[in-house]
């Protein structure tokens, strides 16, 4: 039915120009059956799991109308279409930003500049995040094409606003499955007067993650903090935005506290995501204490399964990314993949028995509840079976990976989480982007609780009951 | 079924004086911070776990009843009155502190959990829960995390979204689900948080704790006008300053905090704007110098700087009191909740003036007025005929003026009962009805909550837009339109 690529992405290609036109675009797909992946400049098209059988792609990126900046309000309204670069440009021109980093390649590939719907449908962020959140954090309102065509919109044009559900942060990564983007609202922020580094190279994993959380916990206000692990040496860069004199003394604060040094610049390996948009991109999240476990499973991994190695991201935010080169074997990202996943997942003492948490209507084990979850399983990867590790069951308070806090790493508050033993928090693996073969082989998401996958499988559901919205490629099964 | 007749099986999954039966102990739940809205419910139950919670969920789907879900009972929007059909969820016996994780910055807590204990729990290691609704020494976070509460300093700190980084939540069909920040797809505690109660009970929450700041510098200034004073804030935020907070009182109100608790400000003030900075003493020195250079500009007539707690408790304590106090003013008032684009601020307040004007209804204003949020007090006195009804239309029409200017109804006190009426107003039937697709994903039966919201239930299960006839669960007599 479909001429589409190995990449799940049809060749054939519909363009809409405004959201009337985005709307009749869906009625249509709605009355012919036909699935839709939207796509701005389709610099992430290769994000995600493969759509499954749609049949065109619809190209919003003529949706550009709409460029509001309104620097008095500290708030911008863009329509999806809208290039990033322009957005950037517009704001700086009355000094304000959107605070939200678009990450760049090692290989020089600027693959993140794409449009204000592809940045909010992908949750793109970079290492400020640390200190001004993520997108769904700056996104105040929203204007949607559903799956049926009907135009919809949630949130408002102002800073504060709690009427109604927000249906922003929901779309917000959501991959164009529960609609199609048109327009968004964002909370912008003044440019800062100046800009100040921190770097430093460390011995091992666990003194630059120590240096790392000095600088964190200090009261300097970092906006970002960044670590490295590359071919045995760890680093950290830190970010100072403020004032002139202010950058410049909390800069050399933070220096003095974690032996460092005050640079004008971030290091090479700053806020750039490794290797190129063509290759492996693994994106890890995880408890910030944990990073440094992170980096020796890396490496051990790396060389377990002969792929180069190595380890950046956020030590504030626990969000981290490794990379294998497009040519490794399929195979061996699968493994590598699998064994992160087992490596990062939560740790406890007892295995998990008895019914799932949803005891009714589940399973009455905890292995069949696994093969029951609609979203994420493809039989490959960390993700069915046992293989994973992640507690599935009837849980207690610190069972949970989010919750657990247990007395690992640095034992210096008050740490003992109640009504159980130690647990390590677990962390997540997601494919962001990979080779189409890679992709249609492994679990690209990963495995999560199965409370959370029925809701979101209700949530697709409710909103694109007739799978007309990039079907799969959030990893929900047919 | 009628609701009292689940006592006998509440009884079964919960501790003996867990289930409340007696009417005149039933009385005391009929209402939250909202009082104009009372209902008593037809049962309450105290769990202590979620376990308990999920058992009386599960009950409640089986049986079709309505539940409601209340914390502290502080919310100003009738978000938690409670049906008179239906049960009431209290989580009051669920303060447990489980966890606090310094090394992820993270602290774990049960629901009844007041706000301010998460900050006391944390604050020996130098950290602090930032969201601080006025009411954070009684509020509860399982109520936070309902309304999506912010509090004086979210300009800068965001809302309670921005700082929830995991959930188990029992769903309205009893389940029990984790929502972990970290974990990949939806963001599902960004749909949950601030849905008002509807879409299920959080019975645990992970917060981000942050680092104290190392300076707090506190400024008060006096105006004249209230436009005077707006015009300060304006130039504040043109001038890249991101304080922490900025509040604006008018003449009424500070009239109204002197007479309750004498707090001092500068006499004959016709507005006081109180600007706090805090972060790295290098940073707030410098926009403490900028705040009050932009203040003198924009004609301040008194500056006065809190540099230690006391002074700074002092300054606060007119703005913290301002709600209550006005009672001193009148015998009764409507606590409204607008939010306009800052740059229109002027032009709303204007109109405030003009309503007031018009209906002889006294309306004294205390606002946030670095995020344009408005709590217009609007005072009345119910004996006197006609007069509630008044107050009521000026409270309305408040609302309308907000919206006309592109803002919203509500800032931080929830749709509730109280505002569903106005929802259409602000949004079309279709964006409504998009928004109950998420409803309905996570309570097809409509029990959980019902009534808050929205101003018309949708009935699930049906193609997204299109109403067809009676619905099969209402003809079987499975369901009802609540």
């Amino acid at each position: 039915m479909s001429h589409e690529t190995e990449d799940g992405i049809p060749s054939r290609v519909e363009r809409a120009a405004t959201v009337g036109e985005v709307a009749e675009a869906m009625r249509h797909a709605a009355a012919e059956h036909q699935a839709v992946v939207p796509r701005g400049l389709g610099t992430k098209l290769h994000w995600g799991s493969p759509p499954r059988g749609a049949a065109l792609v619809l190209d919003v990126n003529g949706v550009n109308d709409t460029l509001d900046h309104v620097p008095d309000d500290m708030i911008v309204t863009a329509s999806a279409g809208v290039s990033i670069r322009d957005l950037v440009d517009v704001l700086a021109e009355h000094g304000q930003q959107l605070a939200i980093d678009v990450c760049g390649y090692d290989d020089g590939a600027p693959a993140g500049f794409g449009t204000v719907g592809g940045l909010l449908s992908t949750a793109c962020d970079g290492a400020r995040r640390w200190g001004y959140g993520a997108a769904r954090d700056l996104l105040l309102g929203i204007e949607m094409v559903r799956a049926d065509g009907e135009i919809a919109h949630a949130g408002g044009r102002v800073v504060k606003n709690v009427a109604g559900y927000d249906l922003g942060k929901l779309s917000t990564g959501a991959y164009g499955t529960l609609g199609i983007l048109t327009q968004a609202t964002f909370r912008v922020h003044p440019l800062p007067e100046a800009t100040a580094f921190v770097v430093l190279d460390a011995a091992d994993p666990e003194t630059a993650c120590r240096r790392a959380a000095d600088i964190l916990d200090s009261q300097l206000a970092p906006v970002a903090v960044d670590v490295e692990h590359h071919n045995g040496t760890a680093s950290v860069a830190a970010m100072f935005e403020g004032s002139a004199a202010g950058v410049r003394s909390r800069a050399e604060a933070a220096a003095t506290l974690s032996d460092g040094e005050v640079a004008d610049a971030a290091p090479e390996w700053f806020n750039r995501m490794p290797l190129g948009p063509a290759d492996t991109l693994l994106r890890v999240a995880l408890p910030p204490a944990e990073v440094a476990r992170l980096c020796h499973t890396a490496s051990a991994l790396a060389e377990k399964h002969e792929v180069p190695s190595g380890v950046r991201g956020s030590a504030g935010t626990g969000i981290l990314y490794c990379a294998l080169p497009r040519d490794t074997a399929v195979e061996t990202v699968a493994a590598f993949l699998a064994d992160l996943r087992q490596s990062l997942a939560p740790r406890r003492e007892s295995p998990a028995s008895g019914e799932s948490g949803g005891a009714r209507r589940s399973r009455p084990d905890a292995a069949a509840d696994r093969r029951e979850r609609p979203f994420g399983a493809d039989g490959s990867g960390g993700g069915s079976g046992g293989s994973s590790g992640y507690i599935t069951g009837r849980h207690t308070a610190a069972d949970q990976g989010f919750l657990a806090s247990g007395g690992n790493a640095r034992a210096r508050g008050r740490g003992a989480a109640a009504g159980g033993g130690a647990v390590t928090p677990g962390g997540y693996v997601t494919v962001r982007h990979a080779p189409a073969e890679v992709r249609r082989a492994v679990d690209v998401w990963g495995p999560s609780d199965p409370g959370a996958r029925a809701l979101a499988a209700s949530i697709k559901r409710q909103f694109d009951p007739d799978e007309l919205l990039s079907p799969g490629r959030m990893g929900e099964e047919a | 079924m009628d609701v009292s007749r689940l006592a006998k099986a509440l009884r079964r999954v919960l501790d003996a004086d867990a289930v409340i039966t007696d009417e005149q102990e039933l009385r005391t739940y009929a209402c939250d911070g909202l009082t104009s809205h009372a209902a008593v419910p037809g049962l309450a139950v105290l769990p202590h776990d979620t376990e308990q919670v999920a058992a009386v969920v599960r009950l409640c789907d089986a049986e079709g009843i309505p539940f409601v879900a209340r914390g502290s009972g502080t919310g100003l929007s009738g978000g938690a009155l409670p049906r008179t059909d239906g049960v009431l969820i209290v989580t009051s016996r669920m303060r447990r502190v489980l966890s606090v994780d310094v090394d992820n910055r993270e602290a774990t807590v049960e629901p009844g959990v007041v706000n301010l204990a998460v900050t006391r729990a944390a604050s020996g290691a130098g950290f602090y829960y930032a969201p601080d609704p006025s009411s954070q020494q009684i509020c509860s976070i399982g109520g936070n995390v309902a309304e999506n509460s912010g509090g004086a300093h979210c300009l800068k700190y965001g809302f309670t979204v921005n700082h929830v980084l995991g959930l188990e939540i029992v769903t309205p069909r009893g389940d029990i689900a984790h929502l972990d920040a970290r974990a990949p797809g939806y963001d599902l505690i960004g749909a949950f948080v601030g849905s008002e109660g509807t879409l299920g009970i959080a019975t645990k929450v992970t917060v981000r704790l942050l680092r104290v700041p190392s300076k707090v510098v506190t400024l008060l200034a006096a105006f004249d006008t209230v436009d005077a004073a707006g015009e300060c804030v304006s130039s504040v935020i043109a001038g890249g300053v991101l304080p922490a907070a900025m509040e604006i009182m008018d003449a009424m109100s500070i009239a109204a905090a002197e007479g309750a608790v004498a707090c001092g400000y500068p006499a004959g003030a016709g507005a006081v704007l109180i600007v706090e900075v805090d972060g790295p003493d290098a940073e707030v020195d410098a926009q403490r110098a900028a705040v009050e250079g932009l203040a003198r500009d924009a004609g301040a007539f008194e500056i006065r700087a809190a540099a230690d707690a006391a002074q700074r408790a002092a300054i606060w304590k007119g703005r913290k009191s301002a709600f209550a106090a006005v009672g001193v003013l009148s015998p009764d008032y409507i606590v409204q909740d607008g939010v306009v684009p800052r740059s229109a601020l002027p032009q709303v307040l204007r109109g405030i003036q003009r309503l007031s004007r018009d209906s002889g209804i006294r309306v004294a204003n205390v606002f946030h007025a670095g995020d344009g949020n408005l709590h217009p007090l609007v005072l009345y006195d119910s004996a006197v005929e006609g007069e509630t009804q008044r107050a009521e239309e000026v409270s309305g029409a408040i609302l309308d003026e907000c919206l006309a200017n592109g803002g919203s109804i509500t800032g931080e006190h929830g749709v509730g009962v109280d505002k569903s009426r106005y929802m259409p107003k602000m949004f079309s039937e279709t964006d409504l009805d998009t928004m109950q697709l998420l409803r309905c994903a996570f309570d097809p039966r409509g029990i959980c909550n019902p009534g808050k919201v929205f101003p018309t239930p949708r009935l699930c299960g049906e193609a997204p837009g299109k109403r067809r006839g009676v619905h099969p669960e209402v003809a079987s007599g499975r369901a009802e339109l609540f």
